[in-house]
């Protein structure tokens, strides 16, 4: 009976399961995976990321095959050499997720170059947030090489969806729709500038 | 004692529990959920919402896209003047009103042209986002708040959208039309405090 009791108060009481909890640091591979999560938790930078992808899907199908040299640039240059500019408060870059919702909402028939350009902008704008106030270095390669596939992951999966939805569909409400979700990325955008300038935060 | 082994357990298990944190509401997944939740739970605020669908399906395309495209988006400028304490006069009359003229709309089968049906929506719209902007909590991450908030409002258009498709049935129209009636007399309700 000792030993059934003993086994039986074992079993309440086991420490915190540890296999999924990445330690800061612990190897590479925890550290691009933290990196990955960067951009997708901080919410104005996945706002503008996710307006830009739905921006440049809209603007044209094929709008990716032209951005990735583009956003892999960028992201190269804005991580690498980011922390010799001044910082993004959060007020400019939920200022440009509602202008680039705006021009989701448009469809305008931008050129080519005005177009990849807005996109650009806005990943330099995204990428110089994520190194918030850290120095030049300080960042781990393996954690900046995870927030840039991040970042890049927030472009092409909207940007992707709207392109194999109007591909196979083809329907017009199926763009319409995509405006639409669009203008809740400005809604949502209106909204943070509201709390961003809100007395008192 | 007769079963020691089991009460050794049992008092076990009792001190060994930790408390229970999946509703705090902290945090990003806290101040999302608070965003989703806070238009659904207003009745006034739901019947209009659903009432913008259910109209933009009567009208066809593009008022069918364009409505909960107007909506959210001056819901969210309403919003923001709530948060940043802009007053705006009549609020509470403007919702009650709200329900009544487009659940009467929806009723009477209006096939109003799309810039009128667009302001009717876009007037309402900032009476009902300047009292969710008023009314908000100390939400612990208000840009996931507010974008759970938006994502909600949307959802409940999309709603609306998707039972004005009953007029694609035979005697769908009936339903959308009594639909309308219930939304009318709810928003009568709240414009006479009666509700």
């Amino acid at each position: 009976m000792r030993r059934l009791a003993l086994g039986l108060a074992l079993i309440p009481v086991p420490g915190l399961a540890q296999a999924h909890a990445f330690q800061t640091g612990a190897d590479s591979y925890a550290l691009f995976l933290q990196g990955i999560g960067a951009p997708w938790l901080m919410l104005p930078v996945a706002l503008l990321l996710i307006g830009t992808g739905l921006f440049l899907g809209i603007w044209r199908t094929e709008a990716m095959l032209a951005f990735w040299p583009v956003q892999i640039v960028v992201l190269a240059l804005v991580l690498g050499l980011g922390v010799f500019v001044p910082g993004v408060p959060d007020l400019a870059l939920v200022v440009a997720a509602l202008a680039i919702g705006g021009l989701g909402i448009l469809a305008l028939p931008l050129p080519r170059a005005a177009a990849l350009g807005l996109g650009a902008l806005a990943l330099l704008l995204a990428g110089r947030y994520l190194l918030e106030d850290h120095a030049f270095g300080e960042l781990p390669l393996p954690f900046m090489v995870g927030m840039a596939a991040g970042a890049a992951s927030l472009v092409a999966l909207p940007a992707g969806l709207v392109q194999a939805t109007r591909e196979r569909i083809g329907h017009p409400a199926v763009l319409i729709g995509w405006r639409a979700l669009s203008s809740w990325v400005g809604a949502a955008a209106i909204l943070m500038i509201a709390f961003a300038l809100r007395p008192g935060v | 004692m007769r079963f020691p082994g089991l009460s050794l357990a049992l008092t076990v298990l009792l001190v060994s529990t930790l408390p229970a944190l999946a509703h705090t509401g902290e945090g990003l997944t806290g101040g999302f959920l608070s965003g989703v939740t806070h238009p659904l739970f207003g009745p006034d605020h739901v019947v209009a919402m659903i009432a913008v669908g259910l109209w933009g399906a009567i009208l066809g395309a593009p008022a069918l896209w364009v409505l909960p495209l107007v909506f959210p988006l001056v819901m969210a400028f309403g919003g923001a003047l709530g948060v940043l304490g802009i007053p705006v006069p009549s609020v509470e009359i403007g919702i009650a009103a709200s329900g009544l003229v487009l659940g009467l709309l929806v009723a009477l089968w209006v096939r109003a042209p799309i810039w009128i049906a667009a302001v009717i929506v876009g007037v309402f719209a900032i009476f009902h986002g300047h009292a969710h902007g008023t009314e908000l909590p100390d939400a612990a991450n208000p840009f996931a708040y507010a974008i759970g908030f938006v994502l909600a409002t949307g959802a409940l258009h999309m709603v609306g959208i998707a039972l004005g498709a009953l007029h694609k049935v035979p005697k769908g129209d009936y339903a959308i039309r009594a639909a309308g009636v219930v939304i009318a007399l709810a928003g009568g309700a709240y414009l006479t405090g009666l509700a």
